[in-house]
């Protein structure tokens, strides 16, 4: 019988703590490793797929998007119950609309299909938090469509988070939030930032932002280097010059004494004037267009909107706003209401029979609240032209608010266009310059403003 | 907590490989945090010893919808220049400058500077490369053309026997800089001797075009490698000129 041999395991006593230590040091050594921020989104993020040629959107779908203004949904997005006077047919063009990120972009538009739906979980209780394409988009809990361009298959955010460089976006309350301290100072306010602050009556101050506004409007730059090539030109001078040559003679010309013309001119030729002249000019038609070149008050047409004249939106607006599918949805009456059943919204059933009984709710008091919306004239712009903004703010609480302070902190790109505010109730404006070599627009309403109450601020500025 | 203790000491029973695993997951944690963290580089070979049409080349393989697309260009001269386009190996009419184009991605086209003020009978023969598109709205793709602007002091550095190496990007909005540009004017960096242009405009935005121009004349009978075998161009209208400061 063979005995085999087991080496006996062999234990070292070394001090736990320094395994422990080891590991601590190699944590923070690692931990401490950081990088450059990005500055753009990555191209490779994309991965398109094939797809044969699907054409779904219609060319009245693209030709709605594109006459209306630029609008894009207010930021108090909440999970609303769907309108009980839209029918599935009104419902389906918004859910297929493109949000106002995604723009076509082709000559042909692009095309939308539908894709499974996927619950996104980076907003926090519906809120737009930065720049989180679903939640901006408006697609929280919904169905993301995807986009289609020549035949390639494109995640929904395709092109314009990709390309987001060539946008110019104002409006919202990107990372850090505001907040406003006792003394009204206000902290966290970055570039595009826009908000409203008020004050309730049991003395809390709430900060509400307003939807983002995106424009088209690449700005370009260039990098320029010069090269020069590697040569070296020099030229070897004379060390000596000798001319041995001198001169044999010199001859000196005589100029001319006098000169004469040996024959005289024979004829003359000349041409006759003209006798007589006939006038052919015909009489032209004149056209005297006179175009409009201000307005003095009012709404402007690319703001005449319900919801921006009376704070209240209407089902008749919404083919204009379709453009935003997510705002139409939120400026919906039903934003104080809403029936939610384990998250499900619940569905208005219509029938003949009279209602047994009658229920009434009444909101409790102490729920002020408002909202703040921005709208710009354009969706497009070039460098030197002006965009309008429209904030239209709005008491949709059911108690009144005081001290209300809007606050708009101008991108790098937008220059204020001096004495273009107007405000529809009093109010004191202010103008601060901030660190993008812009200006901070700032408006104190001088009255509170009751439930159901609201006002309109307009002003003017030049992309740069 | 316990359940999560349990499934660790199936993958490391002993204390001391216990250490080691935790070291692993803090490594890959930190390092896929760094990796998120990475800016990506679009051109990580910039232009050094690249010949012209390799970089927009490259590009195409790497996004599909830059074929066959015409991205609208809009080339800038001196004021009183006239700018041919090469069709065919051969430049056509000359129009007074700017000239809007529509321009293949991944192509170099070749094009005739002439009438050059205070400058008589010089002329330089620029090329450009696109090597990215602009996603404007539909329908606005020829009021967004990328400018391409040639200064007179670039003309005179070309005619003097130096290579301008000109890369156009989009600016980045969120690093963008003040102050009001002048239609046919555009802000430009100069690199040092060392560094790449390119790689200098993949970090401040999105490079888009390439603009070379140096002192290469045609000749006689210029070859087609002169005119990098003139690709299709589309010739597009001039596009509407806004005023910087109107009023």
């Amino acid at each position: 019988m063979i005995a085999r041999h087991q080496p006996t395991p062999t234990t070292t006593t070394r001090p736990s703590f320094l395994r422990w230590l080891f590991i601590a040091g190699a944590t923070l050594i690692l931990c401490s490793c950081r990088t450059a921020a990005p500055t753009h989104n990555s191209d490779s993020l994309v991965h398109p797929t094939k797809l044969p040629p699907t054409p779904i959107v219609s060319a009245s779908t693209v030709e709605t998007a594109a006459s209306t203004p630029a609008i894009a949904q207010v930021a108090a997005l909440e999970p609303v119950a769907a309108s009980p006077d839209a029918t599935p047919a009104e419902q389906e063009p918004a859910q297929n609309e493109p949000p106002r990120f995604i723009s076509p972009i082709a000559e042909n538009g692009p095309v939308v299909t539908s894709a499974p739906i996927r619950r996104h979980r980076g907003c926090i209780h519906g809120r737009v938090m930065g720049h989180c394409p679903a939640c901006v988009a408006g697609q929280v809990g919904s169905v993301p469509p995807y986009v289609v361009h020549d035949n390639y298959q494109y995640p929904p955010n395709f092109p314009p988070i990709r390309h987001k460089d060539e946008y110019l976006c104002d409006g919202g309350d990107d990372f850090p939030s505001v907040a406003v301290h006792k003394d009204f100072s206000v902290i966290g306010l970055e570039m595009e930032d826009t908000i409203v602050h008020f004050d309730t009556i049991d003395g809390k101050r709430t900060v509400v932002p307003s939807n983002p506004v995106c424009i088209y409007a690449p700005r370009f730059a260039s990098v320029r280097k010069v090269t020069n090539p590697v040569l070296s030109e020099g030229a070897l001078p004379s060390l000596d010059l000798k001319d041995r040559m001198k001169l044999a003679s010199n001859d000196e010309n005589l100029p001319t004494g006098f000169l004469n013309q040996p024959r005289q001119i024979v004829q003359q030729l000349g041409r006759e004037n003209t006798s007589t002249y006939r006038d052919r000019n015909r009489g032209v038609g004149l056209e005297n267009v006179q175009h409009l070149r201000a307005y003095v008050g009012g709404v402007s047409a690319w703001t005449d909107f319900e919801v921006v004249r009376t704070g209240t939106f209407k089902e008749e607006d919404k083919p204009r706003l379709a453009q935003a599918a997510a705002a139409a949805i939120t400026w919906t009456d039903l934003q104080a209401v809403q029936i939610l059943i384990k998250e499900t919204p619940a569905s208005v059933l219509s029938e003949k029979t009279s209602g047994q009984s009658v229920y009434r709710y009444e909101m409790p008091p102490g729920k002020p609240k408002m909202r703040v919306i921005k709208l710009a004239s354009k969706k497009e712009a070039q460098g030197g032209e002006i965009v309008e903004f429209t904030l239209r703010y709005d008491n949709i609480g059911n108690e009144q608010v005081g001290n209300v302070t809007l606050i708009d902190n101008l991108t790098t790109r937008l220059e204020y266009v001096k004495d273009s505010a107007k405000s529809s109730l009093e109010a004191d404006f202010f103008t601060i310059e901030n660190e993008g070599d812009s200006l901070i627009l700032r408006w104190e309403i001088i009255e509170p403003i009751d439930p159901g109450k609201g006002g309109v601020i307009t002003f003017k500025c030049r992309v740069r | 907590m316990s359940r999560f203790a349990d499934r660790l000491r199936q993958f490391c029973p002993r204390k001391s490989q216990l250490g080691v695993c935790l070291v692993l997951l803090a490594s890959l944690l930190t390092t896929s945090y760094a990796y998120a963290q990475q800016r990506v580089v679009h051109y990580p070979f910039g232009t050094q010893n690249m010949v012209p049409g390799a970089i927009g080349r490259a590009a195409l393989g790497k996004r599909a919808p830059l074929r066959g697309y015409y991205q609208p260009v809009e080339v800038h001269a001196p004021k009183g220049c006239h700018i041919a386009v090469a069709v065919e190996g051969v430049f056509v009419e000359s129009k007074k400058s700017p000239v809007n184009v529509g321009l293949l991605i991944g192509q170099v086209y070749r094009f005739q500077v002439t009438r050059i003020p205070l400058r008589p009978g010089l002329e330089v023969y620029p090329t450009i490369e696109v090597v990215d598109r602009l996603y404007p709205p539909a329908g606005k793709a020829a009021r967004f053309p990328v400018p391409v602007i040639l200064t007179l002091e670039e003309i005179d550095l070309a005619l003097k026997g130096s290579l301008v190496t000109r890369v156009i990007y989009v600016e980045n909005p969120d690093a963008a800089l003040g102050g009001h540009e002048e239609p046919g004017e555009q802000r430009y960096f100069e690199t040092r001797a060392q560094d790449d242009p390119l790689k200098v405009a993949d970090v401040l935005g999105r490079p888009i075009a390439i603009l070379r121009v140096g002192s290469r004349l045609p000749g006689q009978n210029p070859d087609a490698s002169f005119f990098y075998g003139s690709p299709h161009l589309e010739q597009l209208p001039a596009s509407r000129q806004i005023p910087a400061k109107p009023e």
